[in-house]
């Protein structure tokens, strides 16, 4: 029966931690400006995450390293990631962040990478919006409506075609988005405290 | 800053902490006086696991991808909301990992969290474990890039190569770039499941996914997997707060209409 409860405790360590954690970083809201041991642990866990990452960063290299092994298709791809991930990583341990080569090759292929995703946004968003016209269900023929009202809201077309269009868009902007915005995020933060409350009394686990 | 001023401060930060305690305790009670309430289920869950069964039928693999979700520490609510669904996310994975190891599906995950991505592997390994077949989880299938840009290229990759059957992606992603990935997915025909933190992503799932579902939702996934009474007794306790804050909401404007108040 002791080792059964001493076993329970062991499983139950990482959410009663985790609990712990969460309370004690939670504090630094209501205490201004923040206590010195709160401050301490949120600094002290916000510097073991690289820790993770290096290990995550050498099981990203060993999976693609495997995929050249076994001679994937995706070999080429896998080569790039391993060379870049390799070069950055060496990069930043011979000269740190500040080093320029490094700064100026994180700087360049993180705003090649980030346009991309930006170019592919801007197309994507007018292929699932013109894709909704076969739209599954008169809720998201309701949200089309709406994004073209915001379009010619935004847009001199609205303006052009008849000043109420405009206003109607600010209208549905400033009250009934808004309005649900705060009924989304209140309904959230209850869901969270609802979460929190579970993990107190260890019914939500952080560990399987 | 005058005296008022630092009371007025002390005052609302004691609210903030009076508003949490209240909502704990009335969550507490509703844990005992709300047991044995039944729910309805909710489509993430529901959906979720329809969409390993259609990644059986396809043949193909499935994406989980909780973008980048985890367990961050730094001390502001983004990273105390994005917290909270850990739990929740990880025992959906858990649950999809199961339904997966029996019929056979690959489950290949995403995230840009470190910490959440050994956590994923936890929870991938028991799910396929439950499922009598732990032989079918692959480690390497836990895929984790630091950054944002690269897993959602990675994921458009994977879309377009594998593909994928199905999708479910209930997290945060980063501004609206979750359209990509969803975007690829549909063109490519796999079912989409999709759940995501913040307003504006969620409006970007509300175009393109097959299913769609809010955080509040996703939060609780863990109490619906439950056969456990009290996370759901605590579940049914957040409509008492609701009741009241709209009765609050109400009675407010009544009376600012009204001119009492």
């Amino acid at each position: 029966m002791g080792q059964q409860s001493q076993t329970n405790i062991v499983q139950e360590l990482p959410t009663i931690l985790g609990v712990i954690g969460l309370f004690i970083i939670a504090s630094l809201y209501w205490t201004e400006p923040g206590w010195e041991g709160a401050l301490v642990i949120r600094n002290a866990t916000t510097l073991s995450l690289p820790f993770a990452t290096i290990i995550t960063v050498g099981l990203l290299i060993r999976r693609h390293a495997r995929n050249i092994i076994r001679r994937e298709e995706t070999t080429p791809y896998d080569a790039i990631t391993i060379g870049s991930a390799v070069l950055i990583v060496l990069l930043g341990l011979v000269g740190g962040m500040a080093d320029p080569t490094m700064a100026a090759l994180y700087a360049n292929v993180n705003v090649i990478g980030t346009m991309a995703v930006i170019s592919a946004i801007s197309i994507s968003v007018f292929s699932p919006m013109i894709r909704i016209y076969r739209a599954k269900t008169p809720i998201m023929g309701f949200l089309i409506l709406l994004s073209i009202l915001a379009l010619f809201t935004y847009t001199p077309i609205g303006e052009m075609i008849h000043p109420a269009i405009p206003r109607l868009g600010d209208f549905v902007q400033i009250w009934i988005s808004g309005a649900s915005d705060s009924a989304f995020w209140i309904s959230t933060y209850i869901g969270a405290v609802a979460l929190i409350t579970r993990m107190i009394l260890l019914k939500e686990r952080l560990r399987p | 800053m005058t005296m008022n001023q630092l009371v007025l401060q002390a005052l609302v930060r004691v609210d903030v902490l009076g508003v949490f305690i209240a909502f704990f305790l009335v969550l507490l009670g509703a844990s005992f006086t709300l047991r044995g309430v039944s729910l309805r289920s909710i489509p993430t869950v529901e959906a979720s696991l329809e969409a390993v069964r259609a990644c059986s039928e396809k043949g193909n693999p499935l994406l989980f991808d909780t973008g980048w979700t985890g367990a961050n520490f730094w001390g502001h609510s983004s990273g105390l909301t994005t917290l909270c669904f850990v739990p929740a996310t990880l025992e959906l994975l858990r649950a999809i990992s199961r339904e997966s190891g029996k019929l056979g599906v690959r489950v290949i995950t995403g995230t840009t969290n470190a910490v959440y991505a050994l956590m994923s592997h936890d929870f991938m390994q028991r799910g396929f474990a439950e499922s009598g077949h732990p032989e079918r989880f692959i480690p390497t299938d836990i895929r984790f890039y630091p950054d944002n840009t690269a897993l959602n290229l990675s994921d458009v990759e994977m879309a377009h190569r594998l593909p994928f059957g199905a999708a479910v992606m209930v997290g945060g992603h980063n501004q609206t770039s979750n359209v990509v990935i969803y975007e690829a997915l549909a063109t490519e025909g796999a079912m989409i499941v999709a759940g995501e933190i913040w307003p504006n992503d969620n409006s970007m799932a509300a175009l393109a996914a097959d299913y769609m579902s809010f955080s509040e939702e996703n939060i609780a996934i863990g109490s619906y997997l439950s056969d456990d009474p009290v996370p759901k007794a605590i579940l049914a306790g957040e409509d008492i707060i609701k009741v009241f804050l709209i009765a609050i909401v109400i009675i407010g404007g009544i009376l600012a209409g009204a001119g009492v108040w």
